[in-house]
């Protein structure tokens, strides 16, 4: 074989080989990863990578509007967001100005889950995981609800929130050691409280991150890779 | 003449090889001493929680910072092995704690004599030295409703850097166990940078991280979001997201009003280092995700800022 031959071979192996790549990725069930300007990127470029390796189709967003982030949760087997929160909304774009929140209000800036699931309890049933990482995103507010009993409602497996206000890095790297054990096949209790040891083990403070809620099925798997329970 | 040099090299490189290894050795003896076998240690936490769980078996290795534990586990719990000392530094619970046979719901106190007890019997020496308590009481956390962190300090009221933490459930079932070990001569260390030049370094390091904020903001408001664009779902009140760059109230944190916020700082040992511990919380902001907080740890001796954060 001539030189320009196997130059030729070698071309086409290696774009075989990344499309090869590239289509086994789009073939799995969609996780999407959202992160902001403030609070910064966290660790959310390893939570995308751990879910690509667990065999997710992830896509990482930065600056998503609300509407976004909604629209793909219904599709979304794997949700994770980390952004600046308050009870019963994650606080986005616009410096946080606009809400992806759980419960419908009469706030013209709040994009919620329940105005577009709601009326049936099964919109949201792709969804395994849904991981809400910002400052008390458990706690509920009279004005725009509860996120993981509105996610839970709709259909979702699992969902993830936090009670106390969160210090990165100390919370980010908490979420990183989590995903890291969901992809080696932890369950999802499992990996929040191994994540927690090591991070008090490491840091000594958790950063807030140790008042986790997991709603819903605390045994959920995020390997093999796949949506909720239908 | 040459010869004899490297005689002389030889034979010192040598004498140190010998030195060394039997340094080794000596300090190989002394540990093989004092260090406990896995499965005295893992005697010692089952009969420190007065219940077995089954038999214990090897699990595999687990990476915690710098360092890969061995991983033991029986019928509920999963044991974190400090593969150098064969120390036990952390117990979790992987799935639902058990509920006991004659539960009976407990308070915080006697959550705290609890976890107290297990200290006792793990940490002999622990409670040699003053503790600081933390305990939380948090009913709506399921199966480890109280959460507790002893924190061991000396004469001096300096943190060792042993710390502990602990959960329990309302049933007084231990499911969540970290300890980390300090250096009492690091603590005894005389910090150089004083708790209110610490404090004043906090101050400035949290006005850099408004800066920050402000700087990230102003990038962030030149990102639209395209996909948003083809959505165009209504808000709940029928507003459609906005297709334009949309200019925002500037980031204000209000850090000057020093009375209003709360304050807490801790000298202490973490990583064999003397650091302070700031954090700056209860700042008044203009957005709604405030009141925010600005955490910040500062090396004791040189005044190096080591770690900052904020809500």
């Amino acid at each position: 074989m001539n030189k320009s031959k196997l130059f030729k071979v070698l071309i086409v192996s290696v774009v075989l080989i990344a499309g090869a790549t590239k289509l086994a990725y789009a073939a799995g069930p969609n996780a999407h990863v959202y992160y902001y300007a403030d609070p910064g990127y966290g660790e959310t470029w390893a939570v995308n990578k751990y879910l690509l390796d667990m065999g997710y189709s992830s896509v990482r967003f930065y600056e998503s509007h609300p509407v976004t982030a909604r629209y793909y949760l219904g599709s979304d087997a794997v949700f994770y967001m980390w952004a600046h929160a308050a009870p019963g909304r994650q606080a986005t774009k616009k410096s946080g100005g606009l809400r992806l929140s759980a419960k419908e209000s009469a706030d013209n800036n709040a994009w919620s889950i329940q105005a577009k699931y709601k009326n049936t309890t099964s919109k949201l049933r792709k969804v395994k995981l849904a991981y809400w990482h910002g400052c008390r995103t458990a706690q509920t507010s009279s004005y725009y609800g509860d996120l993981d009993y509105r996610c839970s409602l709709y259909g979702a497996d699992c969902t993830v929130t936090f009670w106390d206000k969160q210090y990165p890095p100390y919370v980010t790297y908490f979420d990183k050691q989590a995903f890291y054990r969901l992809k080696r096949g932890d369950t999802v209790k499992n990996a929040l409280e191994t994540a927690k040891g090591i991070t008090y083990y490491s840091y000594g403070t958790c950063g807030g991150a140790e008042t986790y809620r997991i709603a819903g099925d605390s045994n959920e798997k995020l390997v093999p890779a796949g949506y909720g329970d239908y | 003449m040459k010869k004899i040099k490297y005689l002389f090299i030889t034979l010192t490189l040598l004498l140190m090889i010998f030195t060394s290894i039997k340094f080794i050795d000596n300090k190989n003896v002394a540990e093989a001493v004092d260090k406990p076998t896995i499965q005295e240690e893992l005697d010692r936490i089952r009969d420190a929680m007065e219940t077995r769980y089954g038999d214990i078996k090897y699990k595999g290795k687990e990476k915690m910072g710098d360092i890969e534990f061995f991983i033991y586990y029986d019928d509920v719990y999963d044991y974190f092995i400090d593969p150098y000392t064969n120390k036990i530094v952390g117990m979790i619970t992987p799935n639902k704690p058990r509920i006991p046979k004659d539960a009976k719901i407990i308070n915080k106190n006697q959550a705290i004599d609890k976890a107290n007890n297990f200290i006792n019997k793990l940490h002999k020496d622990f409670f040699d030295y003053d503790v600081d308590i933390k305990a939380r009481e948090q009913q709506d956390a399921k199966d480890r409703e109280f959460m507790m962190e002893f924190i061991q300090k000396n004469e001096l009221g300096v943190g060792t850097g042993s710390r502990i933490w602990i959960e329990v459930t309302k049933y007084g079932e231990i499911v969540f166990y970290t300890a980390v070990e300090g250096n009492t001569e690091v603590a005894k260390q005389k910090p150089k940078v004083s708790k209110e030049k610490a404090v004043d370094i906090a101050y400035r390091e949290a006005k850099k991280m408004v800066s920050e904020i402000i700087k990230a903001e102003e990038e962030a408001e030149k990102v639209i979001d395209e996909e948003a664009k083809i959505i165009m779902e209504p808000s709940d009140t029928g507003e459609y997201p906005t297709t334009e760059i949309e200019k925002s109230e500037k980031f204000e944190a209000n850090l000057d009003e020093k009375n209003k916020h709360k304050v807490t700082t801790e000298l202490t040992v973490f990583k064999n280092k003397l650091q302070w511990w700031i954090n700056i919380d209860n700042v008044e902001i203009n957005r709604e995700w405030g009141p925010m907080g600005f955490d910040i740890r500062i090396d004791a001796i040189t005044g190096k800022v080591l770690i900052k954060g904020h809500t």
